[in-house]
C-alpha cells in the first residue's frame, strides 16, 4: 500500500491515470488518509459536484493483512448533503482486495465532459479506464451481475446506483460482500453522488496472484492479532449478542428506555418495536433458511451480518442493520419486517443511505405524502426515488431538503444529515455529538472509547455535568483513530471493556509497520484527524452555530419520559476545546 | 387465583415464548423485594449469572445502576438485557463509565416510598440473550397471561410439534379440554418444564 492511484476524470482527451508515493501522507489509512487528502487539496468552498472535489477511497492500514476485522473501506470528500467535509465507510471486500493491489488510496480528481459512465478495472496488470454506456442507470444488483459476467467472479466491486448518477445528495456507494452482492454501503453525506459527479460507475478489484500483505515483524503480528481475536470471542457482546441477532439487537432495549425516535421523532416508544426486533428477525430468518450470523468481509470474527430470506425461502436482502430498521420501521410507523427488507433491497440496489431514506419518508408522511404506518406507500416512495421522478429528486436529497419543500418544520437534521436511531432527548450524551461531530448528525461518530478514556484529554469526573462534554470529545478522538486502521468500529465494545484487547490492536499495528506507537500516540492521531476536519469545514463556513440539534429538541418533550434535549449551547462548544 | 396450567415442551419449542418474552410476562414478586432479591430468590438466578448475564436492568424505562437497592412495585416493568452494542447501548449498563451519558433518565431510588406488603405483579420484558439463556427459569417459576395469548403459543407449539403434555389444576388433559378456557376473558398462571 505504497502508492495512490489518481485518474483525473476531466483530463483533455479522456481520463488520465497516474501513480504517485504517499509522501506526506505516509502512516495515515482509512479515514485518516481521505480526511487529509480532502482537507488539503479539495478547496474548502468548493462546490461538492465539481471539479474541485476530490472523492477519495482508502483502505485501512491494516487491510490486506491477515488481522482480524480489518475490511473496512473509507471513502471521502466535500458532502453535498452537509456541505461540509465528509468520510463515510463500509465493510465488504474492497477493502482487502485493493491493499492488495498496493494502492493506500484511489483519488478521482476533475470532472468529465458529458455523462458517460466509466468503468475502472484494476488488477494485476495496471488499471484501465473505459466508457461504458451499457451501465448507465444500472441498478447496483443488475450491475454487479454484468460485472461478473465480464470480469469472472473473483472480484470485488464499489459502485452507485441510479441515484448517485442522478447525483442525489442521500447516494450511497456500494460495496460488495463475500457473495459478491452490492450490499456494504458508505452511506452517509451523499458521497455516492460525488462519484457520480466523477462520471464513475463502477470500479472493479482483482487481486489474482496479488500477496497477502504481510508485516515487518510477522510473529509478533500473527501473536498481537491471536490476542485481539480471543478478546473479541469473549466479549459478550462482539463473541455473542451481535454474532446472535446483528445490530437490530437493539431495537428492544432503546425503545425500552424510550429513545427510540418513532413517528418522525415525536415519541420515545414504537408499539410495534417486538415485531421488528433483532431477535424476532434472527428467528424469521432461521425459519425462512437465511442466516443471522454472517460475516461481512473476510476475516471478521464478529459476523453481525446476516442474509434475510422472503417468505418462500428466496434471498430478499442481507439482514437489516438496526438504523436501516428503525428509519424505515419505527421511525415511519411500520411493523412489518419483509416491507422493511424490501426497502432496504431497494436502498441497496438504488444506492441510497438508508437511515437518510428512512428520516426522509417519515418527513413526507409528516407532509401528507402517505400516512405512518403505511408499507406500500414507504415502498412506492423509494420507487420514485429510483425513478428519478420529480418527486423522487426532491425525496432522494434528504431529510432537510424535502421537509423545506414540503414546508414542514420538523426536519430531524444537523448540518443537513439526518438524524440516527437513537432520540437525543433520552441520551444526552448522543446529542453533543450528534450537534458537533464535523460529519453531522453521526451515530458513528462517537462510539469508541480508549483505554483509560477519562483520563484522555485531562482528569474527568464523569459523574459531573460537563462529564459529557468530555466524553463526547474523547469518544469522537478515539472513533476517529480506529476508523484509520481499517478495522470494524465495532472492536470498539470489547476495547471498553478490556484493555489488553486495545493494547492487542496497538501491538498489531507495531508490528506491521515496525512503529512504538503507545496509547497516547494512538489518541494523538484520533485527535489530528479530528482537527484536519473541523479546519475544513471553519473553511468552507461553519460556525458554532451549526453545532446545534434542530429547537425542537430543546422544546418538545419527548414522551415516555417527556424530557428535552437540556446540554447548553455554552457546553457545545466547548468539546472541541482541547 | 388463577387457573393453573402446565405445560412440558421440548427444548426447541422455547422460541414460540420470544414475542412473549419480548413485549411482556406478568409475574407475582414477594413485596418489598429489590430487583436482585427477585432474580436471586424468585428466579433462583446465582448472583454470577445476574453479574455477567443481565448487564442492562431496566425499571419503566429507566436504566438501573443499583439492582440491590430498586424495590420492586405493583405494576412496575422490570426489562433485563445482556450487554448491547453502539455508544448507548454502552450507556445503558448498570454501573457504566458512561453512566452520565444518560442521566436524565437513569433510574433514581425513591427512598421515601412505602414498603407494599404481600404479593404484587410486575411485569418483565426478557430481551436478546437474555431472553434466550434465562427464559426457561422464567417460565418454569410460573406467568400470568391472557388465555387467548396462551392459545396462540400453544398452537405454535402443536403446530412445530413441541409440545409434550398439559396438565389444568395438575390433571393431565389434551388441548381440546382446556380450549374452553382459553378463550375465556379470564388469565391464568402458565408454568413451563422443558424436556431435555
Amino acid at each position: 500500500m505504497s502508492k495512490i492511484l489518481r485518474i483525473n476524470m476531466g483530463a483533455e482527451g479522456g481520463p488520465q491515470v497516474s501513480e504517485t508515493p504517499l509522501g506526506e501522507y505516509e502512516g495515515l489509512g482509512g479515514r485518516g488518509l481521505t480526511s487529509a487528502i480532502v482537507s488539503k487539496e479539495v478547496p474548502a468552498d468548493c462546490h461538492p459536484l465539481s471539479g474541485e472535489n476530490k472523492f477519495v477511497i482508502a483502505p485501512g492500514l491494516l487491510s490486506g493483512t491477515y488481522g482480524a476485522m480489518t475490511g473496512r473501506i473509507s471513502v471521502g470528500c466535500k458532502s453535498p448533503l452537509t456541505g461540509g467535509i465528509k468520510e463515510a465507510n463500509a465493510g465488504g471486500q474492497p477493502a482487502q482486495v485493493l491493499a492488495r493491489l498496493g494502492y493506500a488510496a484511489i483519488v478521482l480528481e476533475g470532472k468529465p465532459k458529458d455523462d458517460t459512465p466509466y468503468k475502472v478495472y484494476i488488477n494485476k496488470d495496471g488499471v484501465k479506464v473505459v466508457p461504458d454506456n451499457t451501465l448507465k442507470m444500472l441498478p447496483n444488483y443488475d450491475l454487479i451481475e454484468k460485472m461478473k459476467g465480464e470480469y469472472g467472479e473473483k472480484i470485488a466491486c464499489i459502485s452507485i446506483g441510479p441515484a448517485g448518477e442522478m447525483k442525489m445528495a442521500a447516494a450511497s456507494v456500494a460495496c460488495t460482500d463475500m457473495e459478491l452482492r452490492p450490499t456494504r454501503h458508505c452511506g452517509r453525506g451523499g458521497v455516492g453522488a460525488v462519484m457520480g459527479s466523477k462520471g464513475v460507475k463502477v470500479i472493479v478489484l482483482d487481486d489474482t496472484d496479488m500477496p497477502v500483505r504481510q508485516a515487518k515483524d510477522p510473529e509478533r503480528f500473527k501473536e498481537a492479532n491471536k490476542k485481539f481475536v480471543q478478546g473479541l470471542q469473549q466479549h459478550a457482546v462482539t463473541g455473542q449478542a451481535l454474532p446472535a441477532y446483528g445490530t437490530n439487537v437493539l431495537t428492544n432495549i432503546i425503545n425500552e428506555v424510550g429513545g427510540y425516535p418513532t413517528y418522525n421523532f415525536k415519541q420515545g416508544q414504537f408499539e410495534g418495536a417486538s415485531k421488528i426486533s433483532g431477535e424476532t428477525e434472527a428467528e424469521l430468518e432461521k425459519q425462512r433458511g437465511g442466516n443471522p450470523t454472517h460475516g461481512c468481509h473476510r476475516g471478521c470474527v464478529i459476523k453481525c451480518s446476516g442474509i434475510y430470506h422472503d417468505k418462500d425461502g428466496n434471498y430478499l436482502t442481507k439482514q437489516p442493520e438496526y438504523e436501516t430498521v428503525w428509519a424505515h420501521g419505527g421511525n415511519c410507523g411500520i411493523d412489518d419486517m419483509d416491507a422493511i427488507a424490501k426497502m432496504d433491497f431497494l436502498d441497496d440496489n438504488y444506492g441510497l443511505d438508508t437511515i437518510e431514506m428512512g428520516a426522509t419518508i417519515a418527513v413526507a408522511m409528516d407532509a401528507g405524502l402517505a400516512r405512518f404506518g403505511d408499507a406500500e406507500a414507504a415502498i412506492r416512495l423509494i420507487e420514485e426515488v429510483g425513478k428519478g421522478t420529480h418527486l423522487g429528486r426532491i425525496l432522494g436529497n434528504g431529510a432537510a431538503f424535502t421537509a423545506r419543500a414540503f414546508g414542514i418544520e420538523r426536519a430531524p437534521v444537523v448540518k443537513g444529515q439526518a438524524l440516527p436511531a437513537y432520540d437525543p432527548r433520552a441520551v444526552h450524551g448522543i446529542g453533543v455529538t450528534y450537534a458537533t461531530s464535523p460529519m453531522g448528525a453521526d451515530h458513528t461518530a462517537g462510539y469508541a472509547v480508549a483505554q483509560n478514556v477519562l483520563k484522555v484529554g485531562g482528569d474527568v469526573d464523569p459523574l459531573k455535568p460537563e462529564g459529557q462534554i468530555e466524553l463526547s470529545r474523547n469518544l469522537q478522538i478515539a472513533t476517529a483513530a480506529i476508523d484509520s486502521t481499517g478495522m470494524c468500529l465495532f472492536i470498539a465494545f470489547a476495547l471498553l471493556d478490556q484493555p489488553e484487547t486495545f493494547q492487542a490492536m496497538i501491538d498489531m499495528l507495531n508490528a506491521f509497520y515496525g512503529w512504538n506507537m503507545t496509547v497516547d500516540d494512538f489518541i494523538e492521531m484520533g485527535r489530528k484527524i479530528l482537527k484536519m476536519e473541523r479546519d475544513f469545514n471553519a473553511r468552507a463556513g461553519f460556525t458554532s452555530k451549526d453545532d446545534r440539534l434542530p429547537r425542537f429538541f430543546k422544546t418538545e418533550p419527548l414522551p415516555p419520559h417527556n424530557i428535552t434535549f437540556q446540554v447548553k449551547d455554552e457546553e457545545l462548544d466547548q468539546v472541541f476545546n482541547w | 387465583m388463577h387457573r393453573r396450567i402446565a405445560i412440558k415442551i421440548s427444548r426447541s419449542g422455547l422460541a414460540s415464548f420470544y414475542p412473549l418474552l419480548q413485549e411482556g410476562i406478568r409475574l407475582s414478586v414477594r413485596g418489598g423485594s429489590s430487583v436482585l432479591d427477585f432474580l436471586v430468590s424468585g428466579i433462583g438466578l446465582d448472583h454470577e449469572v445476574i453479574e455477567d448475564k443481565i448487564r442492562s436492568v431496566l425499571i419503566n424505562g429507566h436504566p438501573v445502576d443499583d439492582p440491590g437497592s430498586t424495590i420492586l412495585k405493583e405494576g412496575d416493568r422490570l426489562a433485563l438485557s445482556a450487554s448491547m452494542p453502539g455508544l448507548v447501548g454502552s450507556t445503558l449498563i448498570k454501573g457504566s463509565p458512561l453512566a452520565q451519558l444518560r442521566s436524565a433518565i437513569t433510574y433514581t431510588v425513591d427512598k421515601g416510598g412505602t414498603k407494599e406488603e404481600g404479593e404484587v405483579y410486575i411485569e418483565v420484558r426478557l430481551f436478546n440473550l437474555v431472553m434466550k439463556d434465562l427464559a426457561e427459569g422464567f417460565l418454569q417459576r410460573g406467568v400470568v397471561l391472557s388465555g387467548e395469548r396462551l392459545r396462540g403459543i400453544l398452537m405454535a407449539l402443536i403446530s412445530s410439534q413441541n409440545l409434550k403434555g398439559i396438565s389444568l389444576q395438575e390433571r393431565d388433559v389434551t388441548f381440546q379440554e382446556i380450549s374452553q378456557y382459553l378463550d375465556r376473558d379470564e388469565e391464568l398462571l402458565l408454568k413451563v418444564q422443558v424436556l431435555g
